[in-house]
């Protein structure tokens, strides 16, 4: 279905694979490098486009980003910044941080996810690895003896 | 990372293809149920995993994921080991990160029948604490060291006349047959490996000033002395550094001369390529000096090293100089003085000088600069003693010397660890 806005601003919508929709400018839309192509290619004037990868909790911050970076121009950096900055503190935790960035890999949105990967890197700099397997509940899966490879590593780059 | 490799890029692509040729005809919405239902059987593991389990997979999360949190760690080399630390899936990726690639640089101090061999690194001296904690290296008295490369060291056989390249940590060792003649200076082709060629390239001395230079590649049971078999008498002398450089190598002569060596071709050749290299721009303006040149390779480039020194030992402004130019030998013979190395530090000294880039070795090299070790005269002991060890800046001109970091007195030479995990 092809939705027209007053200010003749093309809609475009989009179904999260939860089967929940979401109707956006094409402008918002096509920040996603992945949709924008799609577009390009004409494929999206009809209908929605599903997104089987991305939840609908996941979709709705895609876009609200997706929003705020196409209605700023380059002058509103700072505020964009700033902007940016309460987007991530918003989304809360890494679990869902990491779902923000396999969406915006998936849908090819750059800023994004410079974003949420610069975010993660913050959060695990200056940690030890016993410090980050805790704090994102991640399981130290190595055998004995490459356990024991890693901490003699550990021991030359810090003893 | 190229973007085009990616796992996600490749299923985003796959995904509007099915959207594209999608049929648009009244089964359409059919058809587009169909698809969706049918990707969403695939490979959804990134699909929320915090409404799934609660918490997030981290072992499932895709690779090129974990690079791109990975680039964006601090540039410091510690975070980078850490980052391999953590769980196997992170160790494959950090495994892939180029600037792990060099691990530590510092100092190789040889120990004495008491002490075990020390390594210093270039971090800890640049970081001004005098109660200095030295890693002891994993092995017990070892011959002297005769060079090193690229974290591998060049001893005396024990067990023979021979020579043994080793890597310390690894522990990894290769055979090279004896010289004939006492060695001057030693050059790697490449990190040593039993599964790729690699030639060692030696300066020796023969008699007076006669030098011999000999090749062997790891595997060899002879050397060949190349400038005795394919150089007329006259031009067998005085050979003093050499360095491998886009295939060859390039052999220098104390009078300034510099040769190619060709390995790659049967029998391999050598051959002179110019008389004199460039002077340098100005000469250490003291009574009794001391000079000498390096050959060193940096991003591509080669790069002739002159370096001086007052005899007096003092350290005064003007007591120590170094200049570098950058040869070109492409297709027309032409150089130019250097005051800018970029991101690349040189590391000089006794053994194989080499070039790392600040990039490679994070928050310990600083780039533009001038590693530098004691190499003077021919003892064990370090003729200076703590002065002769120091950094030199290209930008400012200025020397800062290791001395006031109670470094051992023998002699080091540079040394770059591999993290075991980098190259096994």
């Amino acid at each position: 279905m092809s939705i027209t806005t007053e200010n003749n601003e093309k809609m475009i919508t989009l179904m999260s694979s939860d089967g929940e929709e979401f109707v956006v400018e094409e402008a918002v839309a096509a920040q996603s490098q992945t949709i924008k192509h799609l577009i390009e290619d004409g494929c999206s004037t009809e209908g929605s486009i599903p997104l089987p990868n991305v939840t609908g909790r996941v979709l709705s911050e895609v876009i609200q980003y997706c929003k705020k970076h196409s209605s700023s121009d380059d002058k509103e950096e700072k505020e964009l910044e700033a902007w940016d900055a309460e987007f991530v503190k918003a989304a809360d935790d890494h679990v869902a941080l990491t779902d923000l960035m396999m969406a915006a890999n998936f849908l090819d949105i750059k800023g994004l996810l410079d974003l949420v990967a610069q975010t993660l890197a913050n959060m695990i700099t200056g940690k030890s690895p016993e410090e980050v397997r805790r704090m994102w509940n991640i399981k130290n899966d190595f055998t004995p003896e490459e356990a024991e490879k890693v901490r003699k590593e550990n021991q030359w780059a810090f003893e | 990372m190229n973007r085009s490799n990616r796992s996600d890029t490749r299923e985003a692509q796959q995904w509007r293809h099915h959207w594209k040729t999608r049929s648009f005809t009244l089964v359409k919405e059919i058809l587009s149920l169909l698809v969706s239902c049918l990707l969403c059987k695939q490979d959804i593991s990134f699909q929320s995993t915090q409404e799934k389990k609660g918490q997030a997979d981290w072992t499932s999360l895709p690779h090129d994921m974990l690079h791109e949190i990975l680039t964006r760690l601090g540039r410091t080399s510690s975070d980078l080991v850490r980052f391999g630390s953590v769980c196997t899936s992170w160790r494959l990726v950090a495994k892939q990160d180029r600037r792990v690639l060099h691990g530590i640089v510092g100092l190789l101090v040889r120990g004495d029948i008491e002490t075990r061999d020390q390594f210093l690194s270039l971090k800890k001296i640049l970081s001004r604490n005098k109660n200095l904690m030295m890693c002891n290296l994993p092995l017990v008295s070892i011959p002297a060291y005769l060079g090193s490369y690229q974290g591998w060291l060049l001893l005396n056989s024990p067990e023979d006349d021979g020579l043994t390249v080793m890597n310390p940590v690894t522990r990894v060792k290769f055979l090279l047959p004896p010289l004939p003649d006492p060695l001057h200076k030693v050059c790697f082709s490449s990190t040593p490996s039993s599964t790729s060629l690699c030639y060692v390239l030696a300066i020796c001395f023969v008699k007076g000033p006669r030098t011999s230079v000999a090749y062997c590649k790891i595997g060899d049971r002879a050397w060949t002395d190349i400038a005795a078999a394919t150089l007329p008498p006259e031009e067998t002398n005085d050979y003093y550094d050499a360095v491998f450089h886009k295939g060859k190598f390039y052999v220098l002569r104390r009078n300034g001369g510099l040769c190619v060596c060709d390995i790659s071709v049967s029998p391999p050749t050598m051959a002179k390529l110019v008389d004199r290299l460039p002077p340098p721009i100005q000469h250490l303006q003291v009574k009794s000096i001391w000079y000498k040149f390096y050959l060193v390779e940096a991003g591509g480039d080669l790069l002739l090293v002159y370096r001086w020194c007052n005899r007096g030992c003092t350290l005064g402004p003007g007591d120590r100089k170094f200049e570098v130019i950058r040869l070109s030998l492409d297709s027309v013979w032409k150089w130019n003085y250097v005051q800018d190395l970029g991101e690349y530090a040189l590391f000089v000294g006794q053994g194989q000088p080499f070039a790392l880039s600040e990039l490679e070795a994070p928050d310990q090299v600083k780039g533009n600069c001038i590693y530098f070790l004691d190499d003077w005269g021919t003892s064990g002991n370090s003729y200076f003693q703590d002065c002769e060890k120091g950094v030199f800046s290209l930008c400012t001109g200025d020397f800062e010397y290791f001395g006031n970091y109670s470094l051992p007195d023998q002699r080091g030479v540079w040394f770059t660890f591999d993290y075991p995990y980098t190259r096994n």
